[in-house]
C-alpha cells in the first residue's frame, strides 16, 4: 500500500497573504501533497486592510533591521501586493510541473480569514503562515478555528521554519477518534521521511497501547509511546525541542492548543508544521 | 703483385688477426665477468673525484660517445658510493593557515612523515565522530537551547511589548510586503480610509500622534532584532569553540606527544588546532544555520575538500627499515616539471584549482641528499630544464615555478611553496661536442660542472686488454642473458672491435655497438641451433649488418659498373688519377673511388682548383691544393718564376668535397701532366701531402681500400691493381677478409707511401729522381721531366711577355725597360 492511498485528506489549501513569504509554506504543503498524493489549491489574498492604511495620510513602514521610515502609497503597495501573488502563483504551477500534482492557484481581493474560510470548503487540510498580516491583530487561535469550521484539518508554518529530520510527532490528549486522522497522516510522513512516529501520551485516559485506533498505518517497528505526567507547557515545549520533530500533530479541540499564548510557546521551541485536526 | 721499385705490404700487415689459440679458455662460460669498464681509468678516477668533493659547483659531466659505458660506469660506481652514505630526510608539505597560498616544508626524519599523515588523518577521522557527539551532548544541547530560548524569547518580547502598548490604543502592527506599519485598529480590523477620515479632527490628531510615537519604538525595535541575532550567533560561535576545543585537545594533544621533540611540527600542530576550533562547523552535518543544532555526521564527511586543509603531503619518505644509503635517481624525462616537481590543479567547477596536497617532487627533491644523473642532450631540449637546474644548484634550493609561470600565462590559482634546501651531486651525461659547446657559449657552465669525466673511444690492444675484452664479453653475455661464445667467436668479436675503431692496434669501447653485435650473433646462433655462439654467427651477424646498409654502396657500385660514372681501373692515363673518398650515411660509411684530373700549360703560376671556383670545394680541401701549389713551386725549377696554370677536378661529383686526403692524388695527377707520364690506372690513392712533399696519414683507411678493391673485383681483379695509402696508416689497417686474401693471392696490393716521390714511382714505373751534386735531377725521371716543362713555361713565358710589351709600348726615345725585363 503506498503512502495515504487510504488516507482522508485528499484536497490541500494553501492560504496565503501578502505579509508573508511563501516558500516555507509552499514546501511544506509540496511535502505532505507528495505523501498522500493530494491535489493543491493555492489562494492568494490581496489583503484589503493592506491597502487600506496604505490609503491613510501619516502611513509609513519600515523593514527590519532598517533605520528609517518610508511613507506608504497607495499605488506601490497595490503594486507589491501584485508582484507577490504572481510569484506565488508562479510558484505554484512550478510545483504542479515539478511534482504532477493536480495544482491550482486563487488570487482574490479581500479580507484574509473571510476569503480563506470560503475557499476552505470541500478542503481536507488548510494550510497558513502562522503570523499572517490579520494575526498580528487578531487572535491566532479564534481565526484558526473559524477556518476549521468546515471541518478541515490546520496546518500552521512558523515563520521560522527549520527543517528537521526528526520524528513526526503525534500528541494524545485523550480523544481517539480526532486521532484517527492523525495518525494516518504520521504513518505517511514517517514512511515518506524514513523516520518514526513518537505518540506522546499527555492525558491519563488515554488509550493503552494496544487499542489506539489505526496504529496498523503505522509500522510497528516505528512507532513509540511516551506517557508524560506531571508536564506544564514550558516542559513539554522542551521536551518537544529534544526530538526537532519534522511534523507535529495534535487536536484542535483539546486543552493544548485552546489559546494563543499556550500555541505560540510550542510553536516558538518546535519551528516545524503543526498540523491540527478538528 | 710486386711493383718495379716498391712491394705492396705483406698480408700480416692488412688485418690484426686474433688468435683464437691464444685464449685459455674455449668459450666465456668459463671466464668470470669484469667488474669494472677497461681502458677507462681516468673517467673512473674522475668520478670518484667529482663524488667525493663536496664543494659547491663540482658536478660532474660525463662525456664521451655513445655506447661507451658512461652509463653503465656511473650507475655502478654511483650505487656503491650511494650505499655507504646515510638516507635522506623526509620532507612534507602541509596547510599555511596564515597564507594558503605558501604552503609550509618541513623536513622530518625518515619515516617520520608518513606517521605524520597517518596520524594527522587519524584525527580528522576521530574529530569527524568525536565532533558531532560532543555537539549531541546534553550539557551542549542545553546550553545551546538556552541561547536559542533567550533570542527567541528577546525578540518576541520586544514585540509583544510594543503590541500590546499599540493595543491599548487600538493600533494594530502588520506585516505588509514593504515591511511593517502601524494602523489604527476599528472593531479589531485596520481603519478604512473614509471611517478615518470621518472622525473628528481632533480624534484624528490624536491617532496620528499616537502613531508616531509608536513609530519609534517600532524602529527601535526592529533595529535591534538584527544585533540580537548577531548577539545570538556570537554566542553561539563562542560555545561552538568551547566544546570545539575540548574535542580537539583530547585527539591533537595525542600527536603532539608523538612529535614533542620536533618544533617545526609542534607549530604546525597549534596552528591546525587554533583552525579546527575555528571551522568547528565543518565537522558537523551542515555548516550551521541559525537557530539549527547539528546532526551527526557520516563518513562521507571525510571527503569534503575542506577538510584536504588538514592533509600531510608527504614529498619524500622511506620506510624506515627498508631505507638503504643515498638516492640515486635517473630521470630519462627531465621536463621542467619532472626535474624540479609540479603543482597539479584539478576541475572543479570548471575552474583549475590547486592545494598543497597537489605539489609533487621532482627528480631534484627524490635524489636530494644523493645523486642525480640526466642526460645533458635531453635537459637542453627541454623548455626551461636547463636554466631551471642551473638555478637550483646555484642557489642550493629547489622552488616549484611551472613553465607558465615564468612565461606569466598562468591564469590559475597557483602556490608559492616554500623552497625546499637542496643538496645533490648532479652527473649530466652528454657527448663531447655538447660539453665543448657548453664550456664555450655559457658562462655559468664551469661553474657549476668543474668535473668534466672523459670517456676514451678505444683502447690499446694487447694481450692484456684483449683477455680483458673477453672478460668484458662474458659480462655481456651474461647480463643481457645471451648464449656463450666460443674462443673463436671471441676473437671474431675482437677483429670487429679493432674494425670498428678503424685502427688495428686499438679496441672499440663502444660497448653498446660490441652488444648489438652479440644480440645479433645470438640469433644467428640461435637459429643455427647452436650451443654457443661461434665466429661464423659472428661473421654472419656483420656480414647481415654490412647487408642491411648496404643499399646505397651498392647503387654507387653499379653506377661505377655500368660506367656511368667513369673509374678506370686498368690502362694508363697522363693527369689522370683514382682518388678515394668516404661516404657517411647515417652510422654507415663506405669508400668510392673518383676521377680526378689536372690539365696545365703555360700561365702566372696558378692552380686553379675546380671545386673551389664553383664553391663545392671545403676549407680544409682548398688548404691541401693551396699545400700542392706550393710544393711544385718550392721543389722544382727553383731560380724560374712559376709560369704554369693548372686546374684541377674531381670528375663527376655534384655535391661538396672537403678534406685533405685527395692532395696527394691531385699532386700525382699534375706530376703526370707536367711531364707528361701517365698513371696506371689499376691504382687508387689516398693521402694527405704537405709543402715538403711528405704523404701523411688520412682517415678511413679501410672504407676507401674496400671501396675501390670492390670496382676492381666487380671488373675483375688483374693482379695489376691496388690502393697507396700513406705509411703511417698502416696501423689503421684492419681490412675485410676477402681484400686480405685478394692480396695474399697477389691479386691486389696496399702500398705504404711515405713521400711523393715513392708513391709517383708506383704509379709510373718510372723513377722520380733525387738531385745530384749540381743540383739536376737525372734525365728520364718524373721530377727532371716535371722541371723541364716548368722552365720550358717559364721561358716561353719570358718571350710571350717581351713580344707583349713590345707591341704595346710608344716609341719614345726615353722609354725604359718594364720592371720584368729589369
Amino acid at each position: 500500500m503506498s503512502p495515504g492511498s487510504q488516507n482522508r485528506i485528499r484536497r490541500i489549501l494553501i492560504g496565503m497573504d501578502p505579509g508573508s513569504d511563501h516558500r516555507s509554506l509552499l514546501n511544506t504543503a509540496r511535502e505532505i501533497a507528495e505523501t498522500i498524493d493530494a491535489e493543491l489549491m493555492g489562494h492568494f489574498v490581496e489583503e484589503s486592510s493592506l491597502l487600506h492604511i496604505s490609503s491613510l495620510p501619516f502611513a509609513r513602514s519600515i523593514v527590519e533591521g532598517g533605520t528609517q521610515t518610508h511613507a506608504l502609497d497607495f499605488d506601490q503597495m497595490e503594486k507589491a501586493i501584485k508582484r507577490q501573488a504572481k510569484r506565488f502563483e508562479n510558484a505554484i504551477s512550478v510545483v504542479g510541473i515539478e511534482t504532477n500534482l493536480t495544482c491550482a492557484t486563487r488570487i482574490s481581493s479581500g479580507d484574509f480569514l473571510s476569503e480563506i474560510q470560503a475557499s476552505a470548503s470541500g478542503h481536507d487540510l488548510v494550510l497558513i503562515q502562522g503570523t499572517p498580516s490579520g494575526f498580528t491583530i487578531s487572535s491566532m487561535m479564534t481565526d484558526i478555528r473559524t477556518l476549521s469550521s468546515n471541518s478541515s484539518a490546520i496546518a500552521i508554518c512558523p515563520g521560522n521554519l527549520q527543517v528537521y529530520r526528526g520524528p513526526v510527532i503525534i500528541l494524545d490528549e485523550g480523544n481517539n477518534v480526532e486521532l484517527q486522522a492523525a495518525f494516518e497522516l504520521a504513518g505517511s510522513l514517517s514512511q515518506s521521511r524514513k523516520t518514526s512516529v513518537i505518540v506522546l501520551k499527555l492525558d491519563k485516559h488515554s488509550e493503552t497501547e494496544e487499542n489506539y485506533p489505526d496504529k496498523n498505518s503505522v509500522q510497528q517497528k516505528n512507532i513509540q509511546f511516551v506517557s508524560l505526567s506531571n508536564w506544564d507547557i514550558e516542559i513539554l515545549a522542551d521536551i518537544l525541542r529534544q526530538y526537532q520533530p519534522g511534523y507535529i500533530l495534535g487536536q484542535l479541540n483539546g486543552k493544548l492548543f485552546h489559546n494563543d499564548n499556550l500555541t505560540r510557546v510550542i510553536l516558538r521551541g518546535i519551528k516545524a508544521p503543526l498540523i491540527l485536526f478538528p | 703483385m710486386t711493383n718495379k721499385s716498391f712491394n705492396p705490404l705483406e698480408v700480416h700487415r692488412l688485418r690484426q688477426v686474433c688468435d683464437p689459440e691464444q685464449f685459455s679458455f674455449k668459450t666465456t662460460e668459463e671466464l668470470e665477468p669484469l667488474d669494472n669498464l677497461i681502458g677507462q681509468q681516468r673517467a673512473l678516477e674522475a668520478i670518484k673525484f667529482g663524488t667525493n668533493i663536496d664543494t659547491k659547483g663540482f658536478h660532474l659531466f660525463v662525456l664521451g660517445p655513445a655506447g661507451c659505458g658512461r652509463h653503465t660506469a656511473v650507475d655502478t660506481f654511483l650505487k656503491e658510493e650511494a650505499a655507504k652514505k646515510t638516507p635522506p630526510d623526509d620532507w612534507v608539505y602541509v596547510n599555511n593557515f596564515e597564507e594558503t597560498h605558501k604552503p609550509i616544508a618541513i623536513r622530518m626524519q625518515i619515516g617520520q612523515g608518513i606517521k605524520l599523515r597517518d596520524s594527522m588523518d587519524k584525527l580528522i577521522a576521530d574529530l569527524l565522530t568525536a565532533i558531532p557527539s560532543m555537539f549531541e551532548s546534553d550539557e551542549y544541547r542545553n546550553r545551546r537551547r538556552a541561547l536559542d530560548n533567550s533570542v527567541d524569547e528577546a525578540q518576541e518580547k520586544a514585540f509583544e511589548e510594543l503590541k500590546t502598548k499599540a493595543a491599548e490604543q487600538s493600533i494594530g502592527i502588520l506585516r505588509t510586503p514593504m515591511g511593517f506599519s502601524l494602523a489604527p485598529l476599528q472593531d479589531g480590523k485596520p481603519i478604512k480610509p473614509e471611517d478615518f477620515n470621518a472622525l473628528p479632527e481632533d480624534d484624528r490628531k490624536k491617532i496620528e500622534a499616537n502613531i508616531d510615537l509608536l513609530q519609534k519604538d517600532l524602529e527601535e525595535v526592529l533595529q535591534k532584532l538584527p544585533l540580537l541575532r548577531k548577539d545570538y550567533m556570537d554566542n553561539v560561535r563562542a560555545l561552538n569553540s568551547e566544546f570545539a576545543e575540548i574535542a580537539v585537545n583530547i585527539s591533537i594533544n595525542e600527536i603532539m606527544h608523538i612529535f614533542s621533540d620536533h618544533s617545526e611540527i609542534k607549530d604546525y600542530l597549534q596552528a591546525v588546532k587554533h583552525d579546527l576550533i575555528n571551522n568547528v562547523e565543518f565537522f558537523l552535518g551542515n555548516k550551521q544555520e541559525e537557530g539549527a543544532v547539528f546532526s551527526v555526521t557520516d563518513g562521507r564527511k571525510a571527503m569534503d575538500p575542506f577538510f584536504r586543509r588538514y592533509k600531510v603531503n608527504v614529498l619524500l619518505t622511506q620506510h624506515e627499515k627498508e631505507a638503504q644509503g643515498a638516492p640515486v635517481i635517473f630521470e630519462d624525462y627531465p621536463t621542467l616539471s619532472n626535474l624540479v616537481g609540479r603543482i597539479e590543479h584539478i576541475s572543479q567547477q570548471g575552474a583549475l584549482i590547486t592545494d598543497f596536497t597537489l605539489i609533487k617532487a621532482g627528480a631534484l627533491h627524490r635524489a636530494n641528499g644523493g645523486y642525480l644523473v640526466l642526460d645533458a642532450r635531453r635537459v637542453l631540449s627541454e623548455p626551461f630544464t636547463w636554466e631551471a637546474l642551473k638555478r637550483s644548484l646555484r642557489s642550493d634550493r629547489i622552488t616549484i615555478r611551472s613553465a607558465a609561470e615564468q612565461l606569466g600565462i598562468s591564469s590559475t590559482i597557483s602556490l608559492e611553496p616554500d623552497p625546499i634546501p637542496l643538496s645533490v651531486k648532479v652527473i649530466l651525461v652528454g657527448e663531447r661536442l655538447l660539453y665543448y659547446l657548453l664550456v664555450d657559449l655559457d658562462p655559468d657552465f664551469q661553474e657549476i660542472f668543474k668535473v668534466n669525466v672523459d670517456f676514451d673511444e678505444d683502447v690499446e690492444r694487447s694481450g692484456e686488454t684483449i683477455a680483458l675484452y673477453a672478460q668484458l664479453i662474458s659480462s655481456l653475455v651474461r647480463k643481457e642473458k645471451l648464449k656463450d661464445l666460443t674462443s673463436g667467436a671471441v676473437a671474431a668479436v675482437i677483429e670487429e672491435a679493432s674494425r670498428l675503431c678503424r685502427d688495428s692496434e686499438k679496441l672499440s669501447l663502444k660497448i653498446g655497438d660490441i652488444s648489438d653485435l652479440l644480440h645479433e650473433a645470438n640469433l644467428w646462433a640461435r637459429n643455427q641451433e647452436h650451443k654457443y655462439i661461434e665466429a661464423q654467427d659472428v661473421e654472419k651477424a656483420i656480414e647481415n649488418r654490412a647487408y642491411r646498409s648496404d643499399r646505397i654502396r651498392e647503387k654507387s657500385l653499379e653506377q661505377i659498373t655500368r660506367d656511368i660514372i667513369l673509374i678506370d681501373t686498368d690502362g694508363e692515363a697522363i693527369g689522370q688519377i683514382n682518388g678515394l673518398s668516404v661516404l657517411s650515411i647515417g652510422n654507415f660509411q663506405f669508400g668510392r673511388p673518383t676521377r680526378i684530373t689536372a690539365r696545365v700549360r703555360m700561365g702566372s703560376g696558378k692552380v686553379v682548383d675546380i671545386e673551389r671556383e664553383v664553391k663545392l670545394g671545403g676549407p680544409i680541401h682548398t688548404k691541401g691544393v693551396l699545400i700542392l701549389s706550393s710544393f711544385l713551386a718550392s721543389h722544382y725549377a727553383l731560380n724560374q718564376p712559376v709560369s704554369l696554370w693548372a686546374s684541377l677536378v674531381f670528375e663527376q661529383t655534384y655535391g661538396g668535397v672537403d678534406g685533405d686526403s685527395a692532395s696527394s692524388a691531385e699532386l700525382y695527377a699534375l706530376l703526370s701532366a707536367l711531364s707528361g707520364v701517365p698513371i696506371k690506372q689499376g691504382y687508387a690513392v689516398t693521402g694527405s701531402v704537405n709543402q715538403l712533399g711528405q704523404v701523411q696519414a688520412i682517415g678511413g683507411v679501410n672504407e676507401k681500400i674496400e671501396g675501390f678493391f670492390d670496382v676492381c673485383q666487380a671488373r675483375g681483379l688483374t693482379g695489376e691493381q691496388g690502393v697507396l695509402i700513406p705509411q703511417a696508416n698502416i696501423r689503421h689497417l684492419m681490412l675485410r677478409k676477402d681484400i686480405v686474401k685478394a692480396c695474399d693471392e697477389g691479386k691486389f696490393g696496399i702500398f705504404a707511401i711515405s713521400t711523393i716521390d715513392q708513391g709517383i714511382e708506383v704509379l709510373t714505373g718510372i723513377s722520380a729522381g733525387t738531385r745530384d751534386e749540381e743540383g739536376n735531377f737525372p734525365e728520364n725521371t718524373i721530377n727532371h721531366m716535371v722541371e723541364a716543362q716548368l722552365i720550358n713555361f717559364a721561358t716561353r713565358q719570358r718571350d710571350f711577355n717581351k713580344t707583349e710589351k713590345k707591341n704595346n709600348t710608344p716609341k719614345t726615345e726615353d722609354s725604359k725597360p718594364s720592371e720584368e725585363e729589369e
